[in-house]
């Protein structure tokens, strides 16, 4: 979620309608998102791959881009609930 | 190795194991002399075999034998003070062999070619029979896979307490009743430690690197993906997991460079291959749709997609109709 925060944060910030490379928009996101991850000690490797998603989409998602963080949300929540079942069965 | 860790006499793996004809022969020579602290290095064929000595029994095993290769796996395996020689056709070769040591006694192993091996297998027998009135041995090494199978007991302390604090994170020695608990307390977390937060300097560099190969993939992107040179992108949203994982990750067992080279090209093909067959379904569908050209042939001869296509009766069909499904779907071109 942070991540697609970040993504999307730096998808409205560096945009290619203001004439940024695309190339400089995804990889200033993948470096935020690896600079905010490593600050909150929550360091998960999807999390850049979500950043790169937010911040090289064409279109922008709804809510400014930010509906992407609540799909991430709801998504990894649900994969987290099965994750607790799951592995707290063996020792 | 159940047989050794029962019986105390060490069962060799391999041919001696298979052949019955005892080609290998159990000589129960007497103790040598054992030794807590000391680890000697015993020469036996030119391959020098540590020995061990287990602290609280004080047992040392010591190879004297011709093949090498079952030498070292029986003394990965053997923790008993057994002598095990293994010889094909003459047993004198271990006799010869180890008198070279200087710990053992020298009657150990010169012994009478004839009745080494029923004596082998009677002394095999009290060492057997003698084995168990000693304190067990602790587990060593690989040993450990089947000695440590056995659950330890629960203690007999009294169960007045419906629920024990001890079980908490262990279910394997739980009783059942206490496993609801434990599975609910088990998801308070706390068994691990958090990431620890990066050194500043560690966390500048790995925004920098992260920065820099996402600016150089997507440099590539831009220069040829967009281009005619080479007609498909580049920058995949994966490689922001590959940067991460990359950069920011200082000590992992999936940080090569080699995982990450060889995972993405492996994926890709398999993922072409599944493209392959359920196109029209899923997929990228422009750059599919370009290679469907040039690997029209060959993905047609290769992956029978026919039989994964929605289209036809999920069960295999017969020939005929197979045959004419494939002929009508690469005349039209549009299904592969």
């Amino acid at each position: 979620m942070l991540s697609a925060a970040v993504g999307a944060t730096v998808r409205l910030a560096l945009s290619p309608d203001r004439g940024v490379p695309h190339w400089l928009a995804s990889a200033a996101a993948v470096a935020a998102a690896v600079l905010m991850m490593m600050l909150t000690s929550t360091t998960h490797p999807p999390g850049g791959a979500t950043a790169l998603l937010a911040a090289t989409a064409a279109r922008p998602a709804p809510w400014h881009g930010y509906r992407l963080v609540f799909s991430v949300g709801i998504g990894s929540a649900g994969m987290q609930a099965v994750a607790l079942l799951v592995n707290n069965l063996h020792r | 190795m159940i047989f050794s860790f029962l019986f105390g006499v060490p069962v060799s793996t391999g041919e001696s194991a298979i052949d019955n004809t005892s080609t290998m022969e159990k000589s129960s020579l007497p103790r040598s002399q054992s030794v807590d602290d000391r680890s000697m290095g015993l020469e036996v064929d030119g391959d020098s075999m540590r020995e061990r000595s287990v602290h609280g029994a004080s047992r040392e095993a010591s190879f004297h034998g011709g093949n090498a290769n079952t030498d070292e796996r029986s003394s990965r395996r053997c923790d008993r003070d057994v002598h095990l020689t293994i010889n094909k056709n003459d047993s004198d070769k271990g006799g010869n062999r180890s008198s070279s040591k200087g710990l053992d006694d020298d009657d150990n192993d010169g012994g009478e070619d004839d009745d080494e091996v029923e004596l082998g297998h009677h002394r095999g027998l009290t060492v057997a029979a003698r084995e168990p009135e000693g304190p067990p041995a602790p587990p060593l090494g690989a040993s450990a896979s089947a000695s440590a199978a056995p659950a330890p007991p629960p203690p007999a302390a009294p169960r007045a307490k419906f629920y024990l604090e001890e079980y908490d994170h262990d279910l394997y020695g739980a009783p059942l009743w206490a496993w609801p608990r434990a599975y609910l307390r088990k998801m308070r977390g706390g068994l691990d430690t958090p990431m620890p937060l990066p050194e500043p300097s560690f966390a500048v560099l790995a925004t920098l690197g992260s920065f820099l190969g996402i600016a150089c993939v997507g440099g590539l992107d831009a220069a040829l993906g967009r281009r005619e040179i080479l007609d498909s992108p580049v920058l995949l949203a994966s490689f922001g997991a590959s940067a991460v994982l990359l950069f920011s990750v200082p000590e992992s067992k999936v940080r090569g460079g080699s995982f990450f080279l060889f995972s993405f090209v492996g994926a890709s093909l398999f993922s072409f291959a599944e493209e392959r067959k359920r196109e029209g379904w899923v997929g990228w569908r422009g750059g599919a749709a370009r290679e469907k050209e040039n690997s029209h042939a060959l993905a047609c001869s290769r992956f029978p997609s026919h039989i994964f296509s929605p289209s036809l009766p999920t069960l295999s069909p017969p020939e005929p109709l197979r045959r004419s499904s494939l002929s009508r779907s690469t005349s039209s071109g549009d299904r592969c």
